[in-house]
């Protein structure tokens, strides 16, 4: 109602540019913001554990499980994500075994549908982030802890992982907001969230530049929050690295 | 009086360099050995074998009398028979290392009370006390809160020497703990560490400080192309050397 009022209270145009069917439009758009958000928040929580896996699959030091993870994270990382969630939506169908399995009625869902690609996208990437965490622990402070009595899983859990987790961070952050963005994708597959609500409405209006200009300013209004959490993180547990207050 | 650290014939290599080639060596409680050598010549290989840092190829330690146990793995390389007896006795070899290797992300005083709690199972709040004792010994107890990369050389390699102390080892294994400090800093280091010896600690010390070596050593090892070459009490290893490696090894290393 109030926004309403705002809107016929602006001219209808302004630099030529439809301002008051973008005042209309924005409490729409913004609908699409729990979806967004939901889609990222799963896909980098399974993700993470799905990269956890794929990362200590890598050092296993197993032939095996080393190649089946090198390949995933070759393939995840070296195709578009656009053709990743296009051969899940459409490819899955075609697989009877799948048809007939207890996933279908999942993966008749481009919700799900979405949700795998992202999260394999995003597990393909964090995993080779966590890879560099990992590898960036300096061999000195690995040594120093064995030293003291510590040893497997020990180790890991108090020096290690932590020293890796805390490299990996500003990497981390990087993937998050890729993610935010990376999520538009699924639009393409009839899901409703920012983008695919902003095509809906341009579908309607033939007003792209306007409804595009909007979702842009949402996604980073978006990702601003995102970078401020990772800053918190960083400042939280990385003190030490932080030169700038 | 039990024997604090033997070790016999103890070899190493890394392919086919051979850096250790048959080593023997005891240490008494309260006995400080400085091993002294020239670059390459194996001392810090020989310290690393001692707490199975590095796997000795043959040869026996034991600790307290308590002989490691060693075994061999499928591909006929020589391994630890169990690692249990190795983290426990690593806590009895507290090693200080020429660049302090301070766990980054933790505070000063949680370095120190990190391994008696989660390897020793010491109550925290015990740990926590004993901890700022040891922080207040070296000399760093205002700093506990700290971050290790805001402190010094010095700084660090002192709470070094802290967090070693705090697993209370039986024996000292020191690997050059002054090599990575500024010239200003070796002092306040040396002077921890004699403090320490004066304790009657038993510590094996690799160092180029020959006037540490002099003033403390109970017994000077001399280290050449992974043999001893010779040993004996301070005052007689420095004065009337006998080898002639030692002797041009002095030479070179005493002027400066
Ligand atoms: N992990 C390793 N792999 C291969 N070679 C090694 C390894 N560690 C040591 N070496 C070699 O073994 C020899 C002895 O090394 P060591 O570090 O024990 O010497 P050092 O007496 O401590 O010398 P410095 O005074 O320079 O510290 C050197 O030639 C070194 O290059
Ligand atoms: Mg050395």
């Amino acid at each position: 109602m109030s926004i309403d009022g705002i809107c016929i209270s602006l001219p209808k145009e302004y630099l030529g540019l439809k301002v008051q069917l973008m005042c209309d439009s924005l409490p729409k758009l913004l609908l699409g913001i729990p979806l967004t958000i939901e889609l990222v928040a799963i896909s980098l929580s399974i993700g993470f554990v799905l990269a956890m896996c794929i990362a200590l699959m890598r050092i296993s030091g197993s032939r095996l499980l080393n190649i089946v993870s090198r390949s995933y994270v070759f393939y995840f990382r070296g195709t578009p994500l656009l053709v990743q969630i296009f051969l899940i939506y459409y490819g899955l169908a075609q697989f009877d075994l799948i048809k007939e399995s207890f996933l279908w009625p999942f993966f008749r869902e481009a919700y799900w549908c979405g949700i795998l690609a992202l999260t394999l996208n995003t597990g393909a990437y964090t995993a080779e982030i966590i890879r560099g965490g990992l590898q960036s622990v300096p061999h000195g402070q690995i040594e120093s802890a064995r030293s003291m009595g510590m040893s497997g899983i020990l180790l890991y859990r108090r020096v290690i992982l932590p020293i890796a987790f805390r490299q990996a961070l500003p990497a981390y952050g990087n993937e998050m907001i890729l993610m935010v963005k990376g999520t538009s994708l699924v639009s393409t597959i009839t899901l409703m969230e920012i983008t695919g609500i902003a095509r809906h409405i341009i579908a309607k209006y033939w007003t792209p530049v306007e409804i595009f200009l909007i979702a842009g300013i949402i996604y980073l209004f978006i990702n601003y929050l995102v970078t401020r959490i990772v800053r918190y993180a960083e400042n939280r547990y990385t003190p030490y690295l932080q030169t700038n207050e | 009086m039990i024997t604090a650290l033997k070790i016999k014939n103890l070899t190493k290599s890394f392919g086919s360099l051979d850096v250790i080639k048959g080593i023997s060596l005891t240490a008494n409680q309260g006995d400080v050995i400085c091993i002294i050598g020239s670059s390459g010549s194996g001392k810090s290989t020989l310290l690393r074998c001692i707490n199975l840092l590095e796997t000795p190829d043959s040869g026996d330690v034991w600790v307290n009398e308590e002989l490691i146990s060693m075994t061999k793995n499928k591909a006929g390389d020589p391994c630890p028979a169990d690692y249990k007896q190795v983290d426990r006795i690593r806590t009895k070899l507290a090693m200080v290392f020429q660049d302090f290797n301070l766990w980054t992300h933790m505070t000063v005083l949680q370095n120190v009370i990190e391994s008696p709690i989660h390897v020793q199972k010491i109550s925290k709040q015990n740990a926590i006390d004993r901890g700022y004792d040891l922080l207040k010994k070296v000399g760093i107890n205002e700093k506990a809160e700290q971050y290790p990369s805001s402190l010094s050389g010095g700084q660090q390699q002192r709470v070094a020497i802290a967090r070693a102390l705090a697993v209370n080892p039986d024996i000292l294994l020191f690997d050059e703990p002054t090599s990575s400090l500024d010239p200003e800093l070796v002092g306040e280091v040396l002077r921890v560490m004699k403090s320490l010896a004066k304790e009657g600690r038993t510590m094996i010390v690799v160092t180029h400080e020959m006037g540490f070596a002099k003033e403390v050593a109970s017994k000077v090892v001399f280290l050449h192309e992974g043999l001893i070459e010779e040993q004996g009490e301070a005052k007689e290893v420095f004065n009337s050397p006998k080898s002639e490696r030692l002797k041009q090894f002095l030479a070179s290393n005493l002027e400066g």
